[in-house]
């Protein structure tokens, strides 16, 4: 609750703090500030401190789950306004404006993690598209972008009437829209909630990007300003996760076995056509957007699951993933050149950041002490645990090795190849973000219990 | 002191030292990395006889420790040592020694960082040979893989970037395969526990067995490696720089022999009955392909590197004969097929180093410029081939032994792998040393007294274990003897 | 007495470690003095052995445990009876003479080269002597395998020169071959009988059936590792070739010990093979067809050294023949005169072509005996007992087998005897044709003619006295009662074998009329050689006909290569270029193409039309409605 408050309360100070401050660099502080608050009142909360209590009749509910995956959230909404928040600046006039979307967007993480309707979920997805539209084409100069944000919104409001046509089933077939007050129960589907169910899946695998509904991703990705590109395959793409494994955990996990199949067809497919597709891309921000769709498919487990291993693997994996993604991409912003060759040679000439570059993209590639290891190991944990579809597993541990492939090419790039890339001036305090948010990486990866334990707290 | 109270035990020590070696390694001038890593080796060696040393009952507390890790997930960060992982580590801590004198006179560009990365190869593979739970060996098993793909690629030959590509991938896929298994195991094992133990005592059905037999197997396969997965192997270790070769074929190959012994036998009794034919039979003709091959190859690199998968081939029939003389055998073949390997490298490392090619039919007349060099180069060679009385002899006289036990006719076409060894070594060693000296070979200066020492250090030992083998039989019996009672065979 | 018995072996290996390691430092005279003064000590302690044997005591020293596994215990023993107390003699002593030759024969040598030279030859009697001295089959195996590494390296001494390192390598590599039946053989061994000590092992066997398979099998085994070490078809080859070495070296290893190596092995096994008749058999046949091959070959050689390399071949047959017709004793007895006989050849021709530089061809010599008169009469001695003239020592050896093989079967004997002919008419067509007739080389040569120095005739001497009384400690009963000493001092060795295969000895008139045929057309045959040869004149004229097939040996390293080496490296190469490179390696590389392709592929599906988009997204749609409603 604190958090959907205050979140929604900060994107409008940061408005009118835009109007107020002259200096650019300074909303980006406010930002900061009121991230860190929001995280610490999301904390509060955890803790069992309201600041202020609503009865909201059912509709949303807070439990350890839900708040732990606002922390991670916010915390690496902290890490990217700490490492890329002075490039929005670069990106236009209205720095201000730019933060405050994100904070809306903050709000309906925080909604979609806790909704306990369709409706709030609805809502929820909503918050959180709409203000991405905007961030997507808010280079206006630029036609790639808007190209971006005209095609985001074309097909978001595709996705949106599938997910509204799917609750309506739905409501017509239980007449609730409290997805625990449905109770479907366990036995077989009857068609109308089959089609609602299906139709609320594909809504949402549309949001997570997963395939074969992911077409809008690489696009957008590449078109928008990179460092929004960074928010919206990070934070957005969990909290569209957290709000789909909600939704199908809480409303349809009884009958799980009735729609896995579904779930796992969607599994493999976002795997193979993620991994597949990026080895063959020369641009390292459209592999990294195909990369986000790879990493979605290993995400699936998640969903394919359904067992504790998925839940506490879900949040390592959230945290991991928007770790390593926030800092590769606050990296690749830095470069002039985008593609593979223009890594050339960083390694004599940007030592540091080509180490932290490596750490982050090893933890892409789920290489043991860095935080992906163990995401990917809990996700794979989970699927054998399950035991059913065993192929899935293999299949999914055969694309992991090819994603070592195109992430492997920029560590060649970096370390065993010769050039001069151009890196635009960092700053040491980027060094030391960038720095600390490694180490978190590394962290993770070898203790990962510290954030497990926070779930049953 | 009394080993009860002890501040660190052995398994620590040999993993945290030159972990800590490598790291200060970096930090060091280009200069001063090289002594520092030599230095930061011997005292590792040091400490790994210590450890043979300790090894008595009243000892075990210096051998085993064990820390909390993942509670949830039942892994515990548990350390141990028995015989064969103190064999290993010797071997290991022998082999960095050996690698950085004997390239004591190479120079390498931004040589603290490659002396790091050793170290910290070193720290990865004795962690392999220490652990004892599933998790922690898959992280040592992968951390030892990691430096390796940048040592190799770094300062490689001209066609390193793709060699050593395909070789991380190619190994990255099988570690992948021993994860799954790992987890399938897991979730067989009473009270959920990651601990070699707890595996030991998984209950799998016949069906589970095999298939987590093969997410195993493979893994170990890649990297040993059996035919046909040996691919990779050639290129790596002709792209490699030596020092890094001699690693990878002297103690990192071992990983995959050892992990058989202690992850694979034990853990899958069963299937391992089930598949030993299939897998023999594969490494037999491993044997004879890799021999053939062998004969045919001009780059001194390429026809040890062939050489070296018709010996592994040989302790994988071994392996699974199953049987106590065959295991024994691999058990200290390991060790001594380790230290010929190196043997052989530094030769090669000499030659290339001072007349700068590795073409055999290039060479010619080396004996009449460099007797000795030759001689020595003669003993290793012919430890090579297991000639009685070097090192080799005893363990592939017993993995034979084993291997006829199991089945004769697959240890009579396995032994035409001795005839073909004895045809490329006799080959190598004529085309190489005798006949008369040529424009290339006329360039050879002389043996400088580090490289004279290591090899004679390596020649030494080949002896020493050749004439009395006791030592080492001494030191693996009990471990040999429990992978016999864990898979449930006969001991005689 | 362990301790003594340690010293054998000890001594030799000492000179070759302070030999080979000093090579640099030690003067020629002092290389000398070590390499024969180990030997010396080691042929007056196996002096010392020998009577404490001929005492009837047997040692049994156990050095330390070798190998230990399970229930199988390998140590490294040796054993000291009859059987090897007499190899022990034959060892060390012509040993010893032909390291005292080679003193004066290598002398040309550079310093460090000499030294090579003597360690090499003080590690070849170390290993030899572990060879004879080893309480079981392994530690015999080292032996073994370390003979035939000394004979690698001074086969290839001077290794500047391919052919010597091609000759080289041929031996070690068929050696090997057989090594590996042995090895086989061992391992059998060890499984079937659960240990490879002699004494273990024989009792084991001796307690079951005749011709068990499993005896059969281990038999031919062993069989297979002699045929390799003791040149015999099909792996005998190597041995012409191994004359590249110098010729001291063939004389001690390439016809005194090595080469005998087989025999030892096969009379120490002699239970075993007397339980398997069928390897018994087949080792007979074997043993005769080499005799008659290499014979027939040896008439055509003009090398003098081929000449004596394939009566080695030849003579070598005859005692497997021995062995093969159970007759151990006179196998034993037909090697310890053999090495008399043969060293002294060879010596005597190394003396020759010492005088002759280096000339071997026997086309380019001739009336050698003006001037080698020691040699020539050395020389000469050497034939009559080789050709089996009484009562020269060869007479009585190679007697006592062709009578056994009487007993067995007489076509063996007749046949035998043809090879035995063959033997007189080519090595009296050698002498004469080296001492006799005029001389036919280069005048320079003629010049430079003159007898060899004493360390060189010295030990010609002594063989040639040993060639001429060797065979009186093997007289047959039919001269005199219970004069075969040699028989009745291996007795305890082969008693087991004996009562199994009691026979009755054949009618004293048979053996009087056999005895007098063979002498009289031995005899015929050595007249005519002598005749013929002794006005030879060199017409240069090339060999035809079936005189052309032996001259070029019957063209059997050209089948081997046909058959073996070029297949093999065919083999090889293509293994190499097709399929580890296009086929294994090829799949493993596909995969890669496989996904490159894939990702050309999928990544039009990018194709940056929204409403390609959309329509995909609703074929999809379509797709989940099915599966979810129809396919579950």
């Amino acid at each position: 609750m604190n958090a959907i408050l205050f979140s929604a309360v900060w994107g409008v100070v940061m408005m009118f703090g835009g109007l107020i401050m002259k200096k650019k660099s300074s909303p980006k502080w406010l930002a900061i500030v009121g991230v860190s608050l929001l995280l610490l009142l999301n904390w509060l909360e955890f803790l069992g401190i309201w600041a202020i209590n609503i009865d909201t009749r059912d509709m949303l509910e807070f439990n350890g789950f839900g708040l732990v995956f606002n922390s991670v959230a916010f915390a690496c909404t902290l890490v990217y306004f700490l490492l890329s928040g002075e490039d929005f600046e670069k990106v236009g006039e209205h720095v201000a404006e730019y933060f405050a979307l994100v904070f809306f967007v903050l709000c309906g993480v925080a909604i979609v993690s806790s909704f306990k309707t369709l409706l709030m979920l609805f809502l929820g997805i909503e918050i959180i598209s709409i203000p991405l539209y905007i961030l997507a084409g808010s280079d206006k100069r630029n036609l790639k972008s808007n190209e971006a944000a005209l095609k985001y919104f074309l097909m978001g409001s595709f996705s949106t009437g599938v997910m509204l046509m799917g609750i309506a089933f739905l409501y017509g077939a239980t007449g609730s829209f409290s997805i625990t007050g449905m109770n479907l129960g366990s036995g077989p589907l009857t068609p109308m909630v089959t089609v609602g169910l299906v139709m609320l899946m594909i809504s949402m695998a549309f949001k997570v990007s997963a395939a074969p509904f992911h077409f809008w991703t690489p696009d957008v990705y590449d078109g928008s300003p990179t460092v929004f590109t960074s928010f919206m395959a990070t934070i957005v793409k969990v909290a569209a996760f957290i709000g789909f494994i909600r939704l199908f955990d809480n409303a349809f996990g009884k009958m799980h076995e009735q729609w896995q199949l579904l779930i796992a067809v969607i599994t493999a497919s976002t795997l193979l056509i993620g991994n597949i597709t990026a080895v063959f891309q020369q641009s390292v921000k459209r592999m990294l957007a195909y990369s986000s769709i790879a990493q979605a498919g290993f995400m699936m487990f998640g969903l394919f699951a359904l067992n504790t291993w998925s839940r506490e693997g879900f949040i390592l994996y959230a945290a991991a993933y928007s770790l390593a993604t926030i800092g590769i991409f606050a990296i690749l912003i830095k470069m002039k050149d985008y593609t593979f060759d223009g890594f050339n040679g960083l390694a004599r000439q940007e030592p540091l950041l080509a180490l932290l570059a490596t750490i982050f993209l090893f933890s892409l590639a789920g290489i043991p002490l860095t935080a992906g290891f163990f995401s990917k190991y809990y996700m794979l944990m989970a699927a054998v645990r399950d035991g059913r579809y065993f192929w899935l597993v293999i299949f999914a541990i055969l694309m992991a090795a090819v994603s070592v492939y195109y992430y492997f090419r920029v560590i060649q790039a970096m370390y065993f190849k010769d050039g001069n890339p151009e890196v635009s001036a960092v700053s040491g305090s980027f060094k030391t973000m960038l720095l600390v948010a490694a180490l978190l990486v590394i962290v993770l990866g070898i203790y990962p219990q510290m954030l497990i334990d926070l779930i049953y707290h | 002191m009394d080993p009860n109270n002890v501040i660190v035990t052995f398994p620590e020590l040999l993993i945290w030292l030159p972990l800590a070696g490598g790291i200060i390694s970096f930090m060091l001038k280009d200069e001063k990395a090289k002594s520092w890593a030599l230095l930061s080796s011997i005292i590792t060696f040091a400490v790994s006889l210590a450890c043979l040393y300790f090894s008595t009952n009243e000892w075990i507390p210096l051998q085993r420790v064990s820390y909390v890790w993942l509670p949830s997930l039942g892994s515990s960060f548990s350390l141990q040592t028995d015989g064969l992982s103190r064999l290993l580590c010797l071997l290991n801590a022998l082999a960095f020694p050996i690698a950085f004198v004997a390239t004591y006179n190479t120079h390498y560009q931004k040589s603290n960082a490659f002396y790091g990365l050793m170290l910290l190869m070193q720290s990865g593979l004795m962690g392999v040979f220490c652990t004892m739970d599933a998790l922690a060996f898959y992280f040592f098993w992968e951390l030892a893989l990691i430096p390796a793909y940048f040592l190799c690629s770094i300062w490689g030959g001209e066609k390193r970037i793709a060699a050593t590509f395909k070789f991380f991938i190619y190994t990255f896929v099988g570690s992948l395969f021993l994860l799954v298994g790992i987890i399938y195991v897991y979730f067989h094992t009473p009270n959920h526990s990651f601990a070699l133990t707890a595996f030991y005592s998984a209950n799998l059905t016949p069906a589970q067995q095999n298939l987590a037999f093969w997410l195993f197997f493979v893994a170990f396969a890649i990297k040993m490696p059996i035919f046909p997965l040996h691919t990779w192997q050639p290129d790596t270790y002709e792209q490699s720089p030596t020092a890094v070769t001699m690693i990878l074929s002297g103690v990192m190959v071992k990983m995959g022999i050892y992990a058989l012994l202690r992850w694979l036998l034990p853990v899958f009794p069963e299937a391992v009955k089930h598949f030993d034919k299939l897998i023999i039979i594969l490494s037999v003709v491993g044997m004879l392909y890799a021999s053939c091959i062998a004969i045919v190859q001009d780059d001194l690199k390429r026809l040890v590197a062939y050489s070296s998968i018709a010996h592994i081939g040989l302790m994988s029939a071994a392996v699974f004969s199953l049987n106590m003389t065959s295991l024994q055998g691999v058990a200290i073949q390991m060790f001594n097929h380790g230290i010929n390997i190196i043997g052989m490298w530094v030769v090669v490392e000499l030659i290339e180093r001072q007349l700068g090619t590795r073409k055999i039919s290039a060479l010619g007349g080396l004996a009449q410029k460099a007797p000795v060099l030759a001689i020595l180069l003669v003993v290793v060679a012919l430890a090579n081939i297991a000639l009685p009385l070097t090192n080799a002899f005893v363990g592939e006289f017993l993995m034979f032994n084993g291997l006829f036990q199991f089945n004769k006719w697959y240890t009579a076409f396995a032994g035409l792998s001795i005839i073909l060894a004895a045809v490329y070594t006799l080959n190598m060693i004529q085309r190489v040393f005798y006949g008369e000296t040529n424009a290339v070979t006329e360039k050879w200066n002389s043996l400088a007294k580090n490289e004279a020492i290591i090899l004679s250090v390596v020649v030494v030992l080949i002896f020493m274990v050749g004439v009395f083998p006791k030592p080492l039989f001494d030191l693996t019996r009990d471990t040999v003897t429990s992978i016999m009672v864990l898979t449930g065979s006969a001991i005689k | 007495m362990n301790n003594l018995v340690y010293l054998v072996p000890l001594l030799p290996l000492a000179g070759f470690l302070i030999n080979g390691l000093g090579r640099n430092f030690l003067s020629k005279p002092l290389v000398s003095l070590i390499g024969c003064g180990v030997i010396l000590g080691s042929f007056v302690i196996s002096l010392v052995l020998f009577f404490d044997v001929k005492s009837g005591h047997n040692t049994l020293a156990n050095a330390f445990e070798f190998i230990r596994v399970g229930k199988l215990s390998i140590p490294f023993a040796f054993q000291i009876d009859p059987l090897s107390s007499l190899f022990l003699l034959i060892i060390t002593g012509v040993g010893f003479l032909i390291h005292v030759y080679s003193t004066a024969y290598m002398k040309e040598e550079a310093e460090p080269h000499f030294a090579r030279y003597f360690s090499y030859l003080n590690l070849f009697v170390f290993s030899m002597l572990l060879l004879v001295m080893g309480a079981n089959y392994v530690i015999m195996f080292i032996g073994w395998e370390g003979v035939g590494l000394c004979s690698y390296l001074l086969i290839g001494y001077w290794f500047r020169n391919t052919e010597y390192n091609n000759a080289a390598k041929k031996a070690f590599v068929m050696n090997r071959i057989g090594d590996l039946g042995f090895l086989l053989a061992i391992f059998w061994m060890i499984q079937y009988f659960g240990s490879a000590d002699f004494a273990q092992v024989f009792s084991k066997a001796g307690i079951m059936p005749s011709n068990d398979k499993v005896l059969v099998g281990i038999t031919l085994l062993l069989f297979v590792g002699a045929t390799g070490k003791s040149a015999q078809i099909p792996l005998y080859t190597w041995l012409p070739d191994a004359m590249a070495g110098p010729t001291p070296v063939s004389a001690l290893i390439h016809a005194a010990t090595m080469v005998t190596a087989g025999i030892y092995m096969i009379a120490r096994s002699n239970l075993l093979y007397t339980l398997a008749p069928t390897s018994q058999g087949v080792v007979a046949i074997v043993g005769l067809t080499t005799a008659i091959l290499a014979a027939t070959i040896a008439l055509k050689q003009n090398d003098i050294k081929k000449v004596l390399a394939y009566s080695t071949v030849s003579q070598l047959g005859y005692m497997f023949l021995g062995l093969g017709v159970g007759a151990y004793t006179g196998a034993v007895f037909h090697v310890m005169t053999h090495a008399f006989f043969k060293a002294l050849l060879f010596l005597g021709a190394g003396s020759v072509i010492h005088a002759m530089h280096h000339e071997q061809d026997i086309r380019k010599m001739g009336g050698l005996s003006k001037w080698l008169p020691i040699t020539h009469i050395t020389f000469l001695l050497g034939c009559l007992a080789i050709a089996g003239i009484p009562p020269f020592s060869g007479f009585f050896s190679k007697d006592e087998i062709l009578n056994a093989a009487f007993e067995k079967n007489p076509v063996l004997y007749y046949v035998g005897l043809g090879g035995a002919l063959m033997t007189a008419y080519y090595m009296f067509r050698l002498y004469a044709m080296t001492f006799r007739g005029k001389f036919r080389g280069t005048h320079e040569q003629e010049h430079h003619l003159h007898e060899s120095p004493a360390p060189i005739t010295m030990p010609l001497i002594v063989l040639a006295f040993l060639a001429v009384v060797g065979g009186f400690l093997g007289i047959p009963e039919i001269f005199a009662k219970d004069a075969h000493w040699l028989e009745h001092f291996l007795s305890p060795v082969f008693a087991a074998s004996t009562e199994r295969a009691k026979h009755e000895p054949m009618p004293h008139s048979t053996e009087w009329t056999l005895l007098a045929v063979s002498v009289v057309l031995i005899l015929a045959s050595v007249v005519w050689a002598w005749n013929k040869f002794s006005r030879y004149e060199d017409k240069g004229i090339e060999e035809t006909g079936f005189g052309k097939i032996l001259a070029n040996k019957w063209y059997v390293d050209e089948l081997y290569d046909a058959i073996v080496n070029k297949p093999l490296r065919a083999i090889s190469v293509f293994l190499n270029n097709v399929v580890e490179k296009s086929a294994i390696d090829g799949i493993v590389n596909g995969f890669g193409r496989v996904v490159n392709y894939g990702s050309r592929q999928l990544r039009l599906l990018q194709s940056g039309q929204v409403g390609s988009y959309i329509l995909l997204m609703v074929i999809a749609s379509v797709v989940f409605f099915i599966i979810q409603l129809f396919m579950k």
